[in-house]
């Protein structure tokens, strides 16, 4: 093992003799190569390993309700490591509150954690985002009702409409187009907002068709209302 | 219903507010506990993680190559990594293959709906002319080309809803969805202009 410090903090380091050569950065942020042979005293003989709170053994195969073998939960000293139960507390995990020595936690995103509270975290982070509901059912809403309110008044040009009739259809038939744009409009609030929501382009797709049959609606029950006239 | 490896605990709740350990036994659920913790090293020879120093090394970071620990090793998107790594890459927010695969699907269906949305124009153009060319029209073609040209602002739509989610997203495929949107915007705003200038020639 070759022991050496960094140039700029001092910082203990220590290397397989294979290393040699390699950089290793520091905390310090300064790049520190590591040397042919030691440049520090060896340290004292390292800790002895402790052993963790309670043993754990692989699960064994699914038994009967009735007759699970049930480890019951040890008692223990909030003042010591959850993992290693002679070392102090020294930091608290701060999405499972267990306390823990400095050698069990990491600084991730802003915070101190456990491993498994690191690792359950950044699985999280990459879980598929999920499809917003609200954004499938904007552009369907749009296109069927504009789809139905544009033949609906393309039918009533066939007879001798009247013209109130016509601008009150028109008008009526804004309302799903009105409500499948606020419907787009909020599945897009909701997938810019998350990171585990999806469904952009149907958010996208479902504002943009309320708005072109909107605007198609109003131009046909111009045409009609002509025709009425 | 998951069971906690430790200690058979039968857990009813929702995996997302339980977190990674047990409520019970306080063990964590989804991994192997003893490859969660620190060991230190067992030999004078053995390496040390770069920020756990008192600990030994499991392996080395896929990306920086830093020794690291138990602790610190981290699965992400099929590479183990050391938290430095984790934290470069969720600042970063580096996009994951699945939104990589979604960037380049939208811009293909943007190029996609806007092509048909031109084909099928040019296409009952085509009908309407040809319908129209004989001595006697065949209003058969012609209702057939009119119904065509009715149907074509729907890929059109679906075109500029792919290639805007595209653009906003930003990726890789930013040409292709930028065409993607021009070929399917203009078909759409062409159609809706058509329409509005024979509505205000028949007044």
């Amino acid at each position: 093992m070759i022991a050496f410090p960094c140039k700029q903090c001092g910082k203990r380091f220590e290397r397989p003799v294979d290393a040699c050569g390699t950089l290793v950065f520091c905390d310090c942020g300064t790049g520190t190569r590591v040397p042919w042979e030691s440049t520090l005293p060896p340290t004292a003989e390292p800790m002895p390993v402790n052993v963790p709170a309670r043993s754990w053994s692989p699960p064994e195969p699914e038994r009967p309700l009735g007759q699970r073998r049930f480890h019951e939960p040890q008692p223990r000293d909030r003042a010591y490591c959850l993992n290693h139960s002679s070392a102090a507390t020294e930091h608290t995990c701060a999405d499972c509150g267990e306390t823990f020595c400095a050698a069990c936690v990491v600084t991730v995103q802003g915070g101190v954690r456990c491993g498994p509270c690191k690792n359950h975290r950044v699985r999280g982070v990459q879980r598929p985002a999920r499809l917003a509901v609200l954004a499938i059912f904007a552009p369907l809403i749009a296109l069927a009702a504009g789809g139905f309110w544009l033949i609906l008044i393309l039918m009533t040009a066939g007879g001798k409409p009247n013209a109130s009739f016509v601008l009150g259809l028109g008008t009526f038939g804004l309302l799903p187009q009105l409500t499948a744009f606020t419907l787009g409009a909020l599945a897009l609030t909701k997938v810019e907002s998350s990171d585990k929501t999806s469904g952009r382009d149907w958010a996208i797709t479902g504002m943009v068709a309320a708005l072109v049959m909107a605007v198609l609606i109003v131009q046909l029950s111009f045409v009609v209302l002509q025709v009425a006239d | 219903m998951i069971r906690c490896l430790a200690c058979d605990e039968p857990l009813r709740d929702d995996p997302e507010r339980m977190g990674a350990r047990c409520p019970r036994c306080r063990q964590p659920l989804y991994e192997d506990p003893r490859h969660a913790i620190a060991q230190y090293p067992g030999s004078a020879e053995a390496s040390h993680c770069v920020v756990h120093t008192r600990s030994a090394a499991v392996g080395t970071c896929e990306r920086c190559g830093n020794f690291l620990c138990a602790v610190c090793r981290t699965r992400w998107r099929n590479q183990v990594l050391c938290v430095a790594c984790i934290e470069r890459a969720l600042e970063s927010k580096e996009a994951t293959p699945a939104e990589a695969r979604a960037h380049l699907r939208q811009s293909i269906l943007a190029i996609v709906f806007g092509g048909v949305a031109w084909f099928g124009t040019v296409l009952s153009m085509v009908m309407m002319i040809a319908g129209f060319a004989g001595n006697e029209p065949n209003i058969g073609l012609v209702g057939l080309g009119v119904l065509l040209l009715l149907a074509t602002p729907l890929p059109g739509l679906l075109g500029i809803g792919q290639a805007a989610s595209a653009i906003r997203a930003r990726g890789d495929h930013m040409i292709m969805a930028t065409i993607g949107l021009i070929l399917s915007g203009l078909h759409t705003g062409i159609v809706l202009g058509l329409f509005t200038f024979a509505l205000l020639q028949n007044r």
